[in-house]
């Protein structure tokens, strides 16, 4: 079963030739948007909001951008293989009884598309007993792998999701489907496993059937940036706001929050408010939230700003290069 | 140890060593060399019959067992190979969170 070729430009809304700040800044845009908390048709939102991620997850990486750049128009083409791509596993991976098997997903919030090309260790891995047994002709089945896509509201209230899992028996061409639910426990952090057992490959002469492991990736949210548990929310600020201190409405996972900015905040500079991140693995503690100071320089000044500017120069005791 | 009848997964559970060989088909003593390699963590240090193992290290022994059987690879590849693994994850969630 062949995937459907995703248009991450036409679901971000950009050109081709976008720079890499523009498809942030459309990502962002787009997020708030159809971000699930905000979304006026939830289901449509949230739809839209794992779209607008995955179209991110790739236009917004570098390397991924140039592959699939690389893919273009002729993705299903057979031979087609970017520069640098080996085939992927779970096209070359024999399974028990030979031939490749195929496997799709659904409900992890990533489409086939980016699970075939995209899928950091998707497919199929893990044990195998086809060389610890050789002439018992039992055949434990091997582990699949993929990814599963989990917002922050999700990390930070836990959630069960539905999936399902699509096998193609290559000899015959014949589709199985098993769905199962999957719980994204709270605290689940960016990179940790998820194990399903006993959904992975079936194996062969009464050996043990494989074990499906997704990898949570946090979705990428417009406000936040995890890191671990800890949240980073980055604080545009006026350069007199710096310099003179001032008190700020920030947003978080509990709400608006007022947050004082103390007097000389030198750009960078981050602020720390204890526990407003998200849940700790296997703990009651949260991580912390940090406000990260970006100070912004006005593009144009008007004539009055100007002469002030310049007031501040001339009187100004600061010395930035002494 | 079961998954609960509500969810077919086992995240959040923890297993004894006993449970990590069963599950990973990989003997006590090379589980016990591969936590004092830092290949897989216990949840909290401990002597070897009471150490804890999560999720992350059921994935990262049955990743090893593949390395192993189907690779060829040796034990020092192994270790060498794993170590690398691990950076390249750790590498790419640092980027995630610089690129937002």
């Amino acid at each position: 079963m062949a995937a459907a070729f995703q248009d991450y430009y036409q679901t971000l809304g950009v050109a081709r030739t976008a720079g890499a700040d523009e498809i942030k800044k459309a990502f962002r845009a787009l997020a708030r948007k159809y971000h699930p908390d905000v979304a006026k048709d939830k289901k449509e939102g949230e739809a839209r909001f794992k779209e607008i991620n995955e179209a991110y997850e790739v236009l917004g990486d570098p390397e991924k951008r140039k592959k699939y750049d690389e893919l273009g128009e002729n993705w299903d083409k057979p031979g087609v293989s970017p520069s640098g791509w080996h085939d992927f596993p779970r096209q070359e991976s024999d399974g028990p009884g030979g031939g490749a098997r195929e496997f799709h997903f659904e409900g992890t919030g990533f489409s086939d598309f980016f699970e075939q090309f995209f899928g950091h260790g998707g497919g199929v891995g893990g044990f195998s007993s086809a060389t610890r047994q050789p002439d018992s002709g039992i055949h434990h089945g091997r582990d699949i792998e993929g990814a599963i896509l989990v917002t922050l509201d999700e990390a930070m209230h836990g959630a069960v999701r539905q999936i399902s899992l699509q096998s193609v028996d290559p000899r015959t061409g014949e589709a199985k489907t098993e769905s199962f639910k999957v719980r994204i426990p709270k605290g689940a952090l960016e990179g940790q496993v998820i194990r399903v057992p006993g959904k992975g490959e079936a194996g062969v002469g009464g050996g043990e059937a494989g074990h499906l492991f997704l990898r949570v990736r946090l979705a990428s949210h417009p406000d936040f940036r995890a890191l671990g548990a800890d949240l980073y929310y980055d604080l545009p600020l006026a350069p007199w706001e710096a310099v003179l201190g001032t008190t700020v409405r920030v947003r978080s996972l509990d709400g608006d929050l007022d947050v004082k900015i103390p007097p000389g905040t030198a750009n960078g500079r981050k602020l720390r408010l204890r526990g407003r991140g998200l849940p700790q693995p296997k703990s009651d503690e949260r991580g912390d939230l940090y406000v990260v100071a970006e100070i912004e320089m006005p593009e144009k000044i008007g004539a009055k700003e100007k002469e002030l500017w310049e007031q501040l120069r001339r009187e100004s005791s600061f010395k930035p290069r002494d | 140890m079961k998954p609960s009848k509500e969810r077919d997964d086992t995240s959040g559970e923890l297993y004894t060593i006993e449970t990590v060989e069963r599950i990973t088909h990989i003997s006590k003593d090379r589980i016990m060399v591969y936590q004092q390699y830092g290949i897989i963590t216990a949840v909290s240090p401990a002597p070897p019959e009471e150490l804890r193992f999560d999720e992350e290290a059921i994935h990262k022994l049955r990743r090893i067992a593949l390395l192993l059987s189907e690779y060829g690879v040796n034990e020092k590849g192994v270790l060498a190979l794993s170590s690398l693994i691990d950076e390249v994850e750790r590498l790419r969630e640092e980027i995630r969170f610089l690129r937002g």
